[in-house]
């Protein structure tokens, strides 16, 4: 990987929507535990919550209220992807990133998709796939996903047209 | 040819249900030897009347339904070599029609268990070198034996032929696999044959060092208890954890066993692109490999191997590996020399070079992330073990808490410092003109050849303190494995993407 500074000049960056949609789905996940932790709350206040349970759950929630505030932002901030004439390359995460490397000539399916979360937003997801597993780039605006769509496609075409040429 | 499988298939695919309904019957013996007398007696309509009949023919009618349903199953499905076309058509309530193209295929292999030794039939098996079905088997045939070793050969030979050269006679129309190798060890080629010895010598090398401990343990407490306290009372104090023993112990003691008879009388060798491998004692295997359908190489090193200095090799290739006890094993346990000698003959491809030497190790960065795993276990044990000590009443045993629980904290923590400090030493790796050499294990050691052709794609992963040092770690994805990369530094694993990316898909 290059450097900080190159690799950033390299690679796209996400729309702003696409903060707004992971935000609605961290709500969404939290939101999940919050529930379920006020459920245990009225269980144990029927006989009487020990101090340690009031405690535990305390810090769950800190927890829970500082990833739904701060993971939007880092996941939107460190999330990148870069199309070259000869990879696919998507960078994301959290605290652990991810960084997957997928060679063009080697796509064998290309598709687009778009969940009940990202229609509201108006987001897609580019979902390619290799012999031995896929890569997806989400969050991608129509007009962008539909363009790397058809990129990737034109590519892939005039790879396999070269091959011919050559055999 | 369009042909039909060996009837003996229905019988086959139903041996599980034959056998339900053997068991059922021995088990009601004395009633249905009660209602034949009752028949001969009394007469079918007073059988009938008793109602102990219906049972009976209830079980017969399903019996018949069943077998009537494969019947037409194996009437209606038709096998076609067309050219360079394999045909599989079934023509039941669901039409299905596979049309696979010869060239596809990765491998064709031959099996034969008791039952079709029995019978005098074999069954073939094929796989495409496709990531959707890498787990399952494409096409799986049964044929009597010389229908068998005919259309192999023919679809060997087309393979041969669409590959462009001609193809030495691998078959004949009326010698088996193992025939076949005993001709070519007569006519000088070089055939890889391994005895009991050798075969005594693999199991040695290769068993599981949890699997030999439980045996011993086991054995080892039986015999002690029963000197001191007598056999009555293990039987009368034990019983329920005797029964759990001698399923575990005889569990690892079969595992110890299996390995002997899945792979008695293992032979391989090399003829052209192709290897051949045979082996097993009660389910005999005969494998085809192409070699330009070779995935990964793998070099393996189970603990006692380890230690005497002993290898084995194994191929990773679409259509082996999904059943149990399916492997392309190259070799068995060997010294280093013999090894590589042997590997140097049936894959000179994978050994110009030495594969065994020259890894550099991983980055000490990578001790460092280890070193914060270790914190990272020692506070969660830590954790529960004060839980444990202040929140759990043990009476009985009341150093429990000031001694025992902080004697095993200390123990567990210095077996994960002694496993991530094994794996620190055992990961390696380096990267070749044409490929990447991968090593990964803790007490076992795995050494992966893979072709930058062969790499799907990559998988890097950091958490925040190895992107702090610049160490990431991650997978290679093959078409139907997937490697690990070891801890290596940012620009390190960068020329292994790079390399990947400009070797193209099925070249070098």
């Amino acid at each position: 990987m290059e450097n900080q500074t190159t690799e950033n000049q390299d690679y796209q960056r996400l729309h702003k929507d696409a903060k707004k949609c992971m935000r609605l789905s961290t709500l969404m996940g939290c939101g999940f535990f919050f529930i379920l932790e006020l459920i245990v709350l009225f269980i144990a206040n029927i006989g009487g919550a020990p101090g340690w349970l009031w405690i535990a759950l305390g810090v769950i929630a800190i927890l829970l209220t500082a990833y739904l505030i701060g993971a939007p932002k880092v996941r939107y901030a460190r999330y990148r992807y870069r199309i070259d004439e000869e990879s696919i390359r998507v960078r994301e995460g959290f605290l652990w990133i991810n960084y997957s490397i997928v060679p063009i000539e080697r796509l064998h399916k290309i598709e687009l998709s778009q969940g009940p979360l990202a229609r509201m937003f108006g987001l897609y997801t580019v979902t390619v796939t290799t012999a031995g597993g896929q890569v997806s780039i989400k969050f991608l605006k129509e007009e962008v996903a539909n363009e790397i769509a058809e990129h990737l496609k034109t590519v892939i075409n005039q790879m396999a047209s070269e091959e011919r040429a050559n055999s | 040819m369009r042909m039909r499988c060996h009837i003996s298939i229905i019988f086959e695919s139903l041996w599980q249900f034959i056998a339900v309904i053997v068991l059922i019957a021995i088990q009601q013996i004395d009633t249905i030897v009660d209602l034949v007398k009752e028949v001969g007696t009394a007469g079918i309509e007073a059988a009938l009347a008793s109602g102990g009949l219906w049972g009976l023919l209830g079980l017969v009618i399903v019996l018949l339904i069943i077998l009537g349903i494969q019947f037409l199953r194996w009437r209606k499905t038709w096998i076609t070599l067309d050219g360079n076309l394999i045909i599989v058509e079934r023509n039941t309530l669901r039409k299905v029609k596979n049309t696979i193209a010869i060239e596809n295929l990765s491998t064709v292999n031959m099996e034969q268990n008791l039952f079709e030794r029995i019978v005098g039939t074999y069954r073939i098996k094929m796989d495409t070198n496709s990531s959707a079905t890498a787990n399952t088997t494409d096409i799986s045939i049964v044929f009597a034996e010389d229908r068998a070793i005919a259309f192999r050969k023919a679809v060997l030979e087309k393979m041969g032929e669409l590959k462009g050269f001609a193809r030495e006679e691998i078959l004949s129309e009326e010698k088996r696999p193992d025939q076949v190798i005993e001709e070519k060890r007569k006519g000088g080629a070089q055939v890889f044959h391994y005895g009991v010895s050798n075969m005594l010598a693999h199991c040695f090398f290769s068993m599981s060092l949890f699997n030999l401990l439980i045996v011993i343990l086991g054995i080892g407490g039986f015999s002690w208890y029963v000197s001191n306290f007598g056999l009555m009372t293990f039987i009368r104090e034990w019983l329920g954890g005797m029964l759990v023993l001698v399923l575990m112990v005889l569990g690892a003691a079969w595992d110890l066993i299996k390995r002997f008879i899945t792979y008695y009388d293992f032979t391989v060798y090399r003829e052209s692109t192709d290897l051949h491998l045979r082996y097993g004692l009660l389910k005999l295997r005969s494998y085809t490999i192409p070699v330009d359908k070779i995935t990964c190489l793998e070099i393996y090193q189970p603990v006692f191997s380890r230690f005497f200095g002993r290898y084995q090799a194994k191929v990773i290739t679409v259509g082996i590996g999904n059943e149990n006890e399916e492997s392309a094993n190259l070799t068995m346990a060997l010294p280093k020399a013999k090894f590589l000698e042997q590997l140097s003959v049936l894959l000179p491809e994978y050994a110009e070079e030495n594969p065994l030497e020259g890894l550099e190790s991983q980055d000490s960065k990578a001790l460092l992330v280890k070193g914060a795993k270790l914190i990272k276990w020692g506070i969660l044990l830590g954790a529960c073990c004060l839980i444990a000590g202040k929140y759990m009443d043990f009476p009985e045993i009341p150093v429990l808490a000031t001694k025992w629980l902080p004697l095993g904290w200390g123990l567990c923590m210095l077996l994960i410092a002694i496993m991530y400090l094994l794996s620190y030493k055992t990961a390696g790796y380096i990267f070749e003109e044409e490929r990447a050499i991968l090593a990964s294990g803790i007490f076992q050691k795995r050494i992966h050849l893979c072709n930058y052709s062969r790499m799907q794609n990559v998988e890097l992963k950091m958490h925040p303190l190895m992107r702090r040092h610049h160490v990431v770690c991650g997978s290679i994805h093959l078409l139907n494995k997937a490697v690990l990369i070891p801890y290596m530094r940012e620009e390190v694993a960068e020329q292994m993407n790079g390399r990947m990316i400009a070797h193209r898909w099925g070249s070098k």
